[in-house]
Parts: structure tokens; sequence; C-alpha cells
């Protein structure tokens, strides 16, 4: 941290970061689980395989989007962006489950 | 954050690590405890005696279930491998006439622990062994099961996230892939340890904390199953296929000669091993036997099941191939587990591991080292840097003593002590507690030199005392060519006396010329 | 015993690797090396951690080979660092013997699987 943000008074600092950990943990979870469940859904591979595909990425997901929230310019965009990518994922298994019930 | 991608890189990394990392020290400490888990059990069970093949085992079990159970609904039977000297039995009782079939595993009545070659039933001491550093690991103490699992699902998770962004952190990785300079100030020498520990090892650090996730997926990753399954039994049936079950025919006949089962199997694998039996229905015409391979067989921690004709000893079934991704899941959970390990790999996994738990605790250290020389009054700090320093002390130090405290206890506990394994577990926390209470009763520099020298002590004198109160000894053990607890006992020694090395240069420590630069060079506990 | 070699070969390998790095020459050869003489020592290097692995396949074969590979090379660098840290020169000296010894382990390793075979 450095320039504008540091030079803040504490208490922005500090919501600061809390806006950034919540994003990372929360806004992280979210979206692991809905690339999880995209993948299950929408990789041409037979069922239980996309599901395994999805659940191993997943992880490498969080940790991506766990950087992100820590390394964007300002917090409120990655909740911004991260609701954004949320919303499109949870459309595209909305779709998938329209066109092919769950097993 | 605004700042370089980097800066906020070394921000994150710097924070994720100090915020989890006394748990993860932890569970780095008692997971690598775990490569050695069948022989701290052994150790831990001085009750039994050697191990031996399974096909004497498999004997002995179906001697003593035909005596104890031979109207159960089914048998189970764990047999030992290599590493472990007893069988270990449980049935089913059959149902009495209008009862539902019992659920549940059998109770402790339908339990039975078996010596590998006498076939005998031994009642080793009551205690949890190398299952409780396992088990702890991954799921803690003190808390329900599955918050425990979520805390070190966690605690994993940001694992990864420092790993990842401290290699971004890391500005020269290749330029200081060699480097070490423990006589450089303070600071440096214990960046330049982080940073060995770390990049050297990086691909274990990487390849146990991914695979570490991935063994709990179906508890932190529910998603992609709900998304295609309705029910999640429909994807367990899909995951880990099982041969029907089969009512019991009231005919009675035989039981197919086991050994001779266990043989067609292991010819079935190509030499595998098998591992787990279920019979069901034993004694009657009706019977099956399923046979499970040995989960250290492949890379791939999964057997695969064997369906034989409990009469004839034919082969009916087996469990078919899984799909690459399927195949990638099971290889990353063995990759983790080390099962598969002969006893050399399984040396070089302990070697890494205790690599990892000493980035952990360089990582920690080298909090304070940085702060120390910013701090407005060395001699005074503030309450967060006494905190950080304190528990770092407590922890580094109190938990290889809390594991010693807890084979202490299995030694010095009176064998017919009620909750006695529940005690060795209190041990090991009151230990680690206790630690954390003498750290933030005493200066720190005093502190790491008590706190690492008891650690020292409680380890290396734990040989002895197994010497003194029970029959398992290093002399007795060389005598009779018991090399797997030779090894123990010399390894403790050994880890004692890195520990000492580490009080010792502790102690030896003499404050840098410049005020500004105090701090201690300790070497991280080995 | 063709572990060992591995291990060997490994520790010989990223000797070489860490020669070839301006920084550590004076420590450890005593003189500056020619561009020529770097690049030498880099394939040197490379060559035995490949030879390491061919070792580490010979012995357990393609799967467990490589991951053993993956461990023995870790701990070879480990141990390569801290040797250097405290004696460089023994250190150099230790990769060289290494280097000497490995294919005379893995001859030995081979003619005593010829003779049981």
């Amino acid at each position: 941290m450095s320039g504008g943000v540091l030079r803040a008074p504490l208490w922005r600092r500090r919501a600061d970061v809390a806006a950034r950990a919540v994003a990372a943990i929360g806004l992280g979870y979210l979206l692991a689980a809905l690339a999880a469940a995209t993948l299950a859904r929408w990789l041409p591979a037979p069922r239980l395989e996309a599901t395994m595909i999805g659940g191993l990425t997943s992880f490498a997901v969080f940790a991506a989007v766990a950087m992100w929230a820590f390394a964007a310019r300002q917090a409120w965009r990655v909740w911004a962006y991260g609701c954004l990518i949320a919303s499109g994922l949870a459309v595209l298994i909305w779709l998938s489950l329209l066109m092919e019930p769950r097993l | 954050m605004k700042g370089s991608f980097r800066q906020s890189m070394a921000w994150l990394h710097t924070w994720s690590g100090l915020v989890f990392g006394w748990v993860l020290f932890a569970m780095f400490m008692t997971g690598t405890a775990s490569y050695f888990r069948p022989e701290i059990t052994r150790w831990m069970e001085p009750e039994t005696g050697r191990p031996a093949s399974y096909a004497q085992a498999a004997q002995g079990a179906v001697a003593y279930l035909n005596q104890t159970a031979p109207d159960a609904q089914s048998w189970s039977i764990t047999l030992p491998d290599e590493r472990q000297a007893t069988a270990r039995l449980f049935w089913r009782p059959a149902p009495s006439p209008g009862e539902e079939a019992p659920r549940r595993r059998g109770r402790s009545e339908n339990r039975a622990v078996l010596d590998a070659s006498t076939g005998q039933p031994v009642s080793p001491r009551d205690t949890r062994g190398g299952e409780f550093f396992y088990r702890v690991h991954f799921q803690m103490h003190y808390l329900p099961v599955l918050q425990g699992r979520w805390v070190a699902g966690l605690c994993a998770m940001f694992m990864l996230v420092a790993i990842t962004s401290g290699v971004v952190t890391h500005k020269r990785i290749f330029k200081d892939f060699f480097t070490f300079r423990p006589r450089k100030a303070a600071q440096r020498s214990w960046l330049d340890a982080h940073n060995l520990t770390a990049v050297l090892a990086l691909p274990f650090h990487l390849m146990i904390t991914y695979t570490g996730l991935v063994t709990l997926m179906g508890l932190y990753m529910p998603w992609g199953v709900t998304a295609n399954y309705k029910a999640p039994e429909t994807y367990f049936e899909a995951m880990f296929p099982r041969a029907e079950e089969v009512e019991r025919s009231g005919v009675s006949a035989p039981l197919a000669n086991l050994p001779g089962v266990l043989e067609t199997a292991s010819e079935h694998w190509g030499g595998g091993r098998p591992w787990i039996v279920n019979v069901s229905n034993p004694g009657d015409a009706s019977a099956v036997i399923e046979v499970t391979r040995h989960s250290g067989d492949q890379l791939a921690y999964a057997g695969g099941t064997l369906a034989f004709n409990g009469v004839t000893g034919q082969l009916i079934s087996a469990t078919p191939e899984p799909g690459p991704a399927v195949l990638t899941h099971r290889v990353m959970y063995g990759l983790h587990m080390g099962r598969f390990a002969d006893p050399i790999l399984r040396w070089v996994y302990f070697l890494c591991s205790l690599a990892g738990c000493a980035m952990v605790a360089t990582g920690l250290v080298l909090w304070t080292v940085k702060r120390r020389s910013q701090l407005p009054d060395p001699e005074r700090p503030h309450f967060g840097f006494r905190l950080v320093e304190r528990l770092n002390i407590g922890t580094i130090a109190g938990v290889p003593a809390g594991m010693a405290a807890m084979l202490w206890a299995n030694r010095l506990l009176p064998v017919g002590m009620a909750g006695r394994a529940e005690w060795e577990v209190h041990s090991f926390f009151i230990a680690w507690a206790g630690t954390i209470a003498w750290a933030c009763a005493r200066p720190a520099r005093r502190a790491w030199v008590e706190t690492l020298s008891a650690a020292a002590f409680l380890v290396a004198a734990l040989p002895l005392v197994s010497a003194a109160t029970t029959s398992r000894n290093l002399l007795g053990a060389l005598l009779s060519g018991d090399w797997a607890m030779v090894a123990f006992d010399l390894t403790l020694l050994a880890l004692g006396a890195a520990l000492a090395f580490c009080a010792l240069k502790a102690g030896a420590y003499r404050a840098a010329p410049k005020p500004r630069r105090r701090s201690r060079t300790v070497a991280a506990p080995a | 015993m063709i572990l060992t070699a591995a291990f060997l070969l490994a520790f010989a390998g990223f000797a070489a690797f860490c020669v070839s790095m301006t920084k550590h020459q004076v420590e450890t050869v005593g003189r500056r090396l020619a561009p020529r003489e770097q690049t030498l020592a880099k394939a040197a290097g490379a060559a035995g951690l490949g030879a390491a692995f061919a070792c580490a396949v010979l012995a357990e074969g393609w799967r467990f080979g490589s991951v053993l590979w993956s461990g023995l090379i870790m701990l070879a660098a480990l141990a390569l660092t801290l040797l250097l840290a405290y004696r460089p020169r023994t250190a150099a000296r230790f990769a060289a013997v290494s280097a000497y010894f490995a294919p005379l382990l893995v001859a030995a390793w081979a003619l005593v699987t010829f003779i049981e075979a």
C-alpha cells in the first residue's frame, strides 16, 4: 500500500483492507463455485468427468480472485466486475439447466 | 491498493502468511508426521508385534470371525501392509427379525484388533496413535469435524494465495536460487532462509497445498456436483460404483479359501496388494467377497474393487476403469497422501515437508525481524508486535513440544485409565498452550532458548522414556532387526538434536553492533 | 545404489548451474569463467539433472520415478545451497566427486542387474 490510500485516514485504510479481504474470501469463493458449476455443465465431456474438471480448477480460480482483490487499484472495482462475472456465469448455468435437466 | 502489482502482492503475501501462519505451521508439522502414520501407531501401541504377510493375517482373521461372528450380515477386514502389525476387523451382526438393518458401522463390541502374524486378538492401550496427527492436520480438534475441515480449508486456500503472491513478490528467483548468507544482517539471512526453503521446494509446496484442497473437494466445492446431479447419491454411485447387496439365501455353504481368493486378486492386479476385504453373508450360499486394492499400489489413490463368489471363489466383477479427469483427481489425492512411496521416497516426502515447516517458521520470524528495526523503541515494542513475537515462539517451539508431550503421555498415563486416548490428545494442546504462556511470561530471547531447549529435551528423551516404561527400546529393536522402530528412535534423537541446535543458535546470538538491527539469528527448527 | 547415483547427479547438475552463475564463481572455483565455459557449465547442469531423471526412472519406472526425481532434485538443491553457504569450496569438490562416482554407481548397478537377470 502506498500513495493515496496510505495517506488516507486510518479508518479509510482499514475499510479498504476489509473490503478487499471480504472480496477475496467471499467473492473468491462465489466465483470459484460458479466456475466449477459452469465447467461441470458446459464442458463437452461425460458428466462425471466435467464435474471433476470443474472441481479441480475451482481452487485456482479462488487463488486468482483473491490475488486480484488485493492487486486491483480500487476495491469497488473488484466488487463491480466480480458481481458482473458472477451473474454472467449464473446465466450460463441457468441456460444449460433449461436445455438439459440434472441427472 | 495503489502502488505496483508487486507491492500489493508483497503486502498480501506478508499478511495472509502471518494471519494463517500459526495454524499452517501446526498443519504442516502434524501433516509431516503423518507420512509415518503407521510407524507412529506401532510405536504408540507397544503391545502389538511385527508386520506380517497379508495372507497370514487374512487366515487368522477368517478363523477369528468364523468363531466370533459366524452368522454376521457382513465382515470387514483391513489387512496389514508391510508397515502395520495388526489386522483390524469389524462385523455387522445379522439384524434380528423385524428389526431394520443397522446402518452404522460396527460399535466397539463389533470390533477386534488381531496380531498380524499370530491371528490372536491383541488389546493395545487406548490411543489414537498416528491417526491423531493425521486427523488434526486437516480437521483440527475441539471443533466439530466439518467446521474443523473448513478452518483447514481456509488456511490451505490462503497458503495457496501466499505461495502464488510470494512467487510474484520474489524479484530474483533464479538469480538468488542458490543464495543463503547466514552471516549477513539478520533481516537478509532470514529472508534468504525463507526464500531458500520456499523456492527450492516450491514444486512440493504447490503440489501439497493444491492437492490438499483437492482431497476435501467434495466438502469445499460440491457445486459442480449440485449442478449436474439432483441427488448427491447419484454422483457417489457414479464415482464409487459398488456391487449390489445380496439377500441371505438361508442355504449354508462354507466360505471359499480367503488366501486363495486374495492371491487371485493380486494376480489380477499384476502383483498389487489386497487391502480391505468385505465378506457379505459369510457361511451362506449367497456369500460375496469384495477385495479392495491397497491404495498405495499406484499413484492414483484408489485401489479398485474385485467381487468374488464367496463359495466358489470365482471372480464376478471388477470396478470399471475411471475416466481421465477422475483419474487425475485420484492421482492428485495419491500425491498428497504419498502412500505409494517406498521408504526412500517417503523420506524424500518427509524432508520436503520439513522444508515446508521451515518455510512457514522462517516466514513468521521474518515478519518480526523486518519490523523490529523500524520500531520507535525496540526495547518496548507495541502490543501487535509483542503478540506476534510471543505466538511465534509459542507455536514454533510449542507444536513440536506438544507432539512430543503426546508421545510422553502415551508412555506415562496408566494403561487402564478412563479416557486415556483423549488425555493423550489433551497433553498435546496443554503443552502447546503452556509453551505460549511461557513465551508470554519471559523476555523474548530467553523464551526462544528456553522453549526450544524444552522441546529438544522432550523429543530427544522419548527413546529413554519408552525404554523405561515398555518393551519398545532401541537396543531390542536393533537386535530383532525391527528397522522401522530403530529408525523411529533415531529420528527422534535427530529431531531433538536439530531443536537443540536451534536453541544453541538462539542463545549464541549477540546483539548486532548497530542498535537499530537488534534481532536474533535463530535457525528455524528443522 | 542407482538412487544414490541419481542424487549425486542432481547435486552435481545443480552445482554446474551454480558455477555458471557469475555471483557464485569466485567462491566455488576461485575465478571468473569465460562465456564459453559458462555455457558449458549450463549444459553440464542440464545433463546432470537429465541423467538423474533417467536413473530415477530406471529404478522406479515412469510414474514413481518422476515423482522421486522431483523430490530428489529439491533436496539436492537444498543440500547444495546449505553447503555452499558454509563451505563453498567443499561444495564444489563434492560436486566433482559426485560427477565422477555417479557413473561408476550406475555401471555397478547395471552389472548387478544384468547378473541377476
